[in-house]
C-alpha cells in the first residue's frame, strides 16, 4: 500500500469528510484544508505529493492556489469542477493542474486518478510506452501495432509522442496545438481533430470508439494507458 | 394631459440671446430687411399704387419749391426717390416710379413747362441719361439687396438652429425634448403653434407634446389624416386651414399654399413622427425657404429624438445583461448546492461498495452517516425549491390550527438544524400570548429559515435573541441577530427570491430562505420585515393575525 500524503482542499466539510475516510482507508496520510489560505500554509509546512482541489471556494479560489502552487511547485494537482463549466476545467488545466474530475464522482474513478499523477510525480520519463496491442518506442522513433510497423507522417507522429510522453493525463487542445503545431490558431484546431482521427485510424481497433485516444469533451484529449478504468 | 406641467418648462430655459429678447412677446428676427421683405410682400396694386403717390408728392414738394431748386437739383431728387422706391417696393413698381418721374420732371419742370415738349436738346439728353441710371442703378440696387436678403436669411437660419441645437443638448428625456422642439417652433422660429405627433404602440398617431399650452388640445381628424400620409410617405406637406376638403394625397397643398406644414421627423431612413406647425411668422403661405428651415428643424429634432431612443435601448440593453447575469449566478449557485451533496454521496457509496478495501466498522458508519445526512440535505432543498414555487404561483394552502407560540419557539429553538455552538439561542416570550391560528409545519420553517440566516451572515460568537410580543390584532415573533446589519438599499430586495446580497457572494446560498420566510408569512395574512439597527444587528420580525373565534368562523 502506498502512504503518500494527498491534501484534500475544499470548503464542503461533508466532501473533505467524505474523500478523507476514502483516502485514507486506501492507505493514503490524508491532510485537508478548507480553504486556499490553510491550503498554502499546509504545503508549505508538509508538501503533500498530490493535492485534490476543488476550484469554486469562497474567498481563495482553486484557480488562485493553483496559480501559487505552480509558481513554485510541480506537485501534481487534480481539480474538482462541475459539469457545464467545460471552461473551468481549461483553464485550470492551462494553469498547471494535472487532472480534472466531474462532482460527482466514483472514488475508484478519483482513486485511479491520484495513483496515475503519483505515479508520473514518482518516475523518470519511459523511453518505451505501450498501450493495448500498440508499442511506442520514442528512442528509435517507431511505433508498432500487433509487432507490424505503423506507418505515421511526421506530424502524426510528434501528436502522438507529446499525448504517450504525457499518458493518462488530459491535454487541452491549446497545449497540444502549442507543442504539436507550434502556434494556436483556429485553423490547426481543425486540423488537430483531423490529426486525431488519422492517428485513431492507424492505431485503434474501432476508431468509431476509440478506447486509448479519447476524447475529454470541450476540454481535449488522453492517451489511456493501463491501469485506467474506463469512465463510467 | 399628464406631461402638461412638464412640458411647459423647457422654455424657460431656452438659450436666447440678451440682444434678442429686447421685445419679449415679438419673434426676435423681426431685422430691418423682413420688414422691406413684408412691404414686398403686400398686394402688386398697393405697390404700384404707393409708387404713383410717391412720385406725385416729391414732385409737388419740388413743383412748391421750384425756385430754389436748379434742373439739376431736381434730377438728383428724382434719382433718390428711384432709388428708395428699388428698396422698398421691388425692381417692377420701381421701374414705373421711374417713367413717372422722367414725365414729371418733363412737365413739370422742363421747359416749355406743363406740356412734354423738350424745347433744348440738351434737356432731352438729360431726361434719357435720367431714365438709363434711375433703371441701372435700380437693378443694380436690387440685386444687392437680393444678395443681402438671402444672406441675412442664411444668418437668420444658422442662428434659429442654433438656438435650438443649444435648447436640445440639455435635455435628456423623450418628453422634455419633445416640450423643447415645439417650444422653440414657437418661440425661435415664430410660428403660432408646434406640435409632435408620435405613433402609439399600436402605431396610430398620437399627440406627444404642443407649444403653446393653450393651443386646441386635441388635433382635428382632417390634420390627423394629413399627419399619418406625412408619416407614411416621410415627405412635408401643407393643407390650408380654410379648406375643409376631405385629405387624400391629391389634396395635399404645396407649401406656398397651406399655412399649416406637417414635416416628417426622421433620422437615418427611421421615422420617428409628424410635426405639425400652424401659423407662418408674419403671417401668409409658407414659402420654400420656410419648408427648408423647418426642415433641418424636424432634423435636428430627430437627432435629439434618436438619441434618446439610443440611450434607452442602451439602458435595457444592460438591464438585461443584469437580469441574465443574476440568472446566470442563480443557476451557478443551485447547481453548486446541489452538487455539493450528491458528490459526497457518490464519493461515499462507491467508496462502500469498493471492494479492494475492508472498511473499518467506524468508516462504514462514516460513510452511511454521510449519505443520511446529505440525502436529508437534498430533500430539504428539493422542499425548498417546491415551495417556493408554490409561493410563486399562488397555490400554497396553509393548514391552519390554534397552537401555543411558546410552544413553537421552545420546539425550534430545540431543533438540531438550528442550534449552533458559535450562536448562543435565546428565547424570550411575553407571558400570556393568546393561541394563534396558523400552519405549524409552515411557520416552524419561517422561524429556521430566519434563525438559520442569522447564523449564517453574523460573525462566530454573537448572540441570537428571539421574542414574540402581542401586537394590535397580532402576535409578532422577531430573530435580532447582533451582526453587521442590512444596508438600507437592501431592506426591500433581501426577500425576493433568488436575492443575494454583493457582500456575502462568499458565503454559499441560494437565496430561498429568506423569500420562502415572506411567502409563508403573507400566506397567513401577516407581514414580514427586516430592520437594521443603527448599532449594528439586524432584525427579522413578522406578524401573524390573532383572528376570533367568529372572525374564523366568518372565513369559513
Amino acid at each position: 500500500m502506498a502512504s503518500e500524503r494527498v491534501l484534500i482542499v475544499d470548503d464542503e466539510p461533508q466532501i473533505r469528510r467524505a474523500l478523507q475516510t476514502a483516502l485514507a482507508g486506501h492507505g493514503y496520510d490524508v491532510a485537508v484544508a478548507s480553504d486556499g489560505d490553510t491550503a498554502m500554509t499546509l504545503i508549505g509546512a508538509h508538501p503533500p505529493d498530490a493535492i485534490v482541489l476543488d476550484l469554486v471556494m469562497p474567498g481563495m479560489d482553486g484557480f488562485a492556489v493553483l496559480r501559487e502552487i505552480r509558481s513554485w511547485s510541480e506537485v501534481p494537482v487534480i481539480v474538482l469542477s462541475a459539469r457545464g463549466q467545460e471552461q473551468d476545467k481549461v483553464s485550470a488545466l492551462d494553469l498547471g493542474a494535472d487532472d480534472y474530475l466531474t462532482k460527482p464522482f466514483g472514488m475508484a474513478e478519483l482513486l485511479a486518478r491520484v495513483r496515475v499523477v503519483l505515479r508520473r510525480g514518482a518516475t523518470t520519463h519511459d523511453t518505451v510506452i505501450a498501450f493495448g496491442d500498440v508499442v511506442i518506442d520514442l528512442v528509435a522513433r517507431v511505433v508498432t501495432k500487433v509487432g507490424a510497423e505503423v506507418h505515421l507522417t511526421p506530424r502524426e507522429y510528434d501528436l502522438l509522442r507529446t499525448l504517450a510522453a504525457n499518458s493518462d493525463k488530459v491535454l487541452t487542445h491549446r497545449y497540444l496545438l502549442e507543442n504539436v503545431w507550434g502556434g494556436y490558431a483556429s485553423e490547426n484546431a481543425q486540423q488537430l481533430r483531423v490529426y486525431i482521427n488519422y492517428l485513431r485510424r492507424k492505431l485503434e481497433d474501432d476508431p468509431a470508439r476509440p478506447q486509448w485516444i479519447v476524447t475529454e469533451p470541450g476540454v481535449g484529449y488522453r492517451l489511456r494507458t493501463a491501469g485506467q478504468n474506463p469512465p463510467p | 394631459m399628464p406631461g402638461e406641467g412638464k412640458r411647459s418648462t423647457p422654455m424657460l430655459k431656452l438659450p436666447i440671446a440678451p440682444s434678442r429678447t429686447t421685445a419679449s412677446s415679438a419673434p426676435r428676427h423681426v431685422s430691418a430687411t423682413v420688414r422691406a421683405q413684408r412691404a414686398r410682400q403686400l398686394p402688386a396694386s398697393v405697390r404700384y399704387g404707393l409708387v404713383v403717390a410717391a412720385v406725385a408728392i416729391a414732385t409737388a414738394l419740388m413743383t412748391a419749391l421750384r425756385d430754389h431748386l436748379g434742373s439739376l437739383s431736381i434730377i438728383l431728387l428724382y434719382l433718390l426717390l428711384c432709388f428708395m422706391l428699388t428698396l422698398f417696393v421691388g425692381l417692377g413698381p420701381a421701374a414705373l416710379g421711374a417713367v413717372l418721374a422722367v414725365l414729371a420732371f418733363n412737365y413739370f419742370f422742363v421747359p416749355p413747362i406743363h406740356t412734354f415738349d423738350v424745347a433744348q436738346t440738351d434737356n432731352l439728353v438729360a431726361l434719357f441719361v435720367f431714365l438709363g441710371v434711375a433703371i441701372i442703378t435700380g437693378r443694380l440696387v436690387a440685386s444687392t439687396r437680393a444678395r443681402a436678403e438671402v444672406a441675412m436669411r442664411e444668418q437668420d437660419r444658422t442662428a434659429l438652429l442654433y438656438d435650438l441645437n443649444t435648447a436640445l443638448i440639455s435635455d435628456v428625456t423623450l418628453d422634455a425634448i419633445l416640450a423643447t422642439i415645439v417650444a422653440s417652433v414657437v418661440q425661435i422660429y415664430g410660428a403660432r403653434t408646434g406640435r409632435i405627433l408620435l405613433p402609439n404602440p399600436d402605431g396610430r398617431l398620437e399627440e406627444r407634446a404642443r407649444f403653446p399650452a393653450s393651443a386646441t388640445p386635441q388635433i382635428d381628424r382632417q390634420s390627423l389624416a394629413m399627419a399619418s400620409l406625412v408619416m407614411e410617405k416621410g415627405r412635408p406637406a401643407g393643407r390650408s386651414r380654410s379648406e375643409r376638403r376631405v385629405i387624400t394625397p391629391s389634396t395635399v397643398l404645396r407649401p406656398s399654399d397651406a399655412d399649416v406644414l406637417f414635416l416628417p421627423i426622421a433620422a437615418a431612413e427611421r421615422r420617428i413622427g409628424v410635426l405639425e406647425v400652424v401659423g407662418r411668422p408674419g403671417g401668409g403661405r409658407f414659402a420654400t425657404e420656410d419648408e427648408q428651415l423647418l426642415e433641418t428643424f424636424a432634423a435636428q429634432a430627430a437627432l435629439a429624438l434618436e438619441r434618446t431612443r439610443l440611450t434607452r435601448v442602451a439602458a435595457e440593453a444592460s438591464a438585461l445583461a443584469e437580469s441574465d447575469a443574476l440568472k446566470s449566478a442563480l443557476l451557478a449557485s443551485l447547481s453548486h448546492d446541489l452538487r455539493t451533496p450528491l458528490a459526497v454521496i457518490k464519493a461515499s457509496s462507491s467508496s462502500l461498495l469498493d471492494s479492494s478495501v475492508a472498511w473499518d466498522a467506524d468508516s462504514r458508519s462514516e460513510f452511511l452517516l454521510a449519505i443520511d445526512e446529505e440525502t436529508d440535505r437534498l430533500a430539504r432543498m428539493v422542499d425548498n425549491l417546491l415551495d417556493l414555487t408554490r409561493i410563486e404561483g399562488g397555490t400554497l394552502h396553509p393548514d391552519k390550527s390554534w397552537y401555543d407560540i411558546a410552544e413553537l419557539v421552545a420546539d425550534v429553538a430545540n431543533r438540531p438544524a438550528v442550534r449552533s455552538p458559535d450562536h448562543p439561542l435565546r428565547v424570550d416570550i411575553q407571558p400570556d400570548l393568546p393561541l394563534v391560528c396558523f400552519d405549524y409545519v409552515k411557520i416552524a420553517q419561517v422561524l429556521v429559515n430566519l434563525i438559520e440566516n442569522a447564523v449564517k451572515y453574523t460573525p462566530p460568537g454573537t448572540p441570537i435573541v428571539v421574542t414574540a410580543r402581542a401586537a394590535r390584532d397580532a402576535v409578532e415573533l422577531a430573530v435580532t441577530d447582533s451582526g453587521p446589519g442590512i444596508p438600507a438599499n437592501e431592506l426591500d430586495r433581501i426577500f425576493d427570491p433568488f436575492y443575494r446580497s454583493p457582500r456575502n457572494a462568499r458565503v454559499p446560498g441560494t437565496g430561498i430562505g429568506l423569500a420562502i420566510a415572506r411567502g409563508f408569512v403573507e400566506a397567513h395574512g401577516g407581514r414580514i420585515r427586516v430592520e437594521s439597527r443603527p448599532g449594528g444587528g439586524a432584525s427579522f420580525r413578522f406578524t401573524l393575525p390573532v383572528e376570533t373565534a367568529d372572525g374564523e368562523r366568518n372565513g369559513e
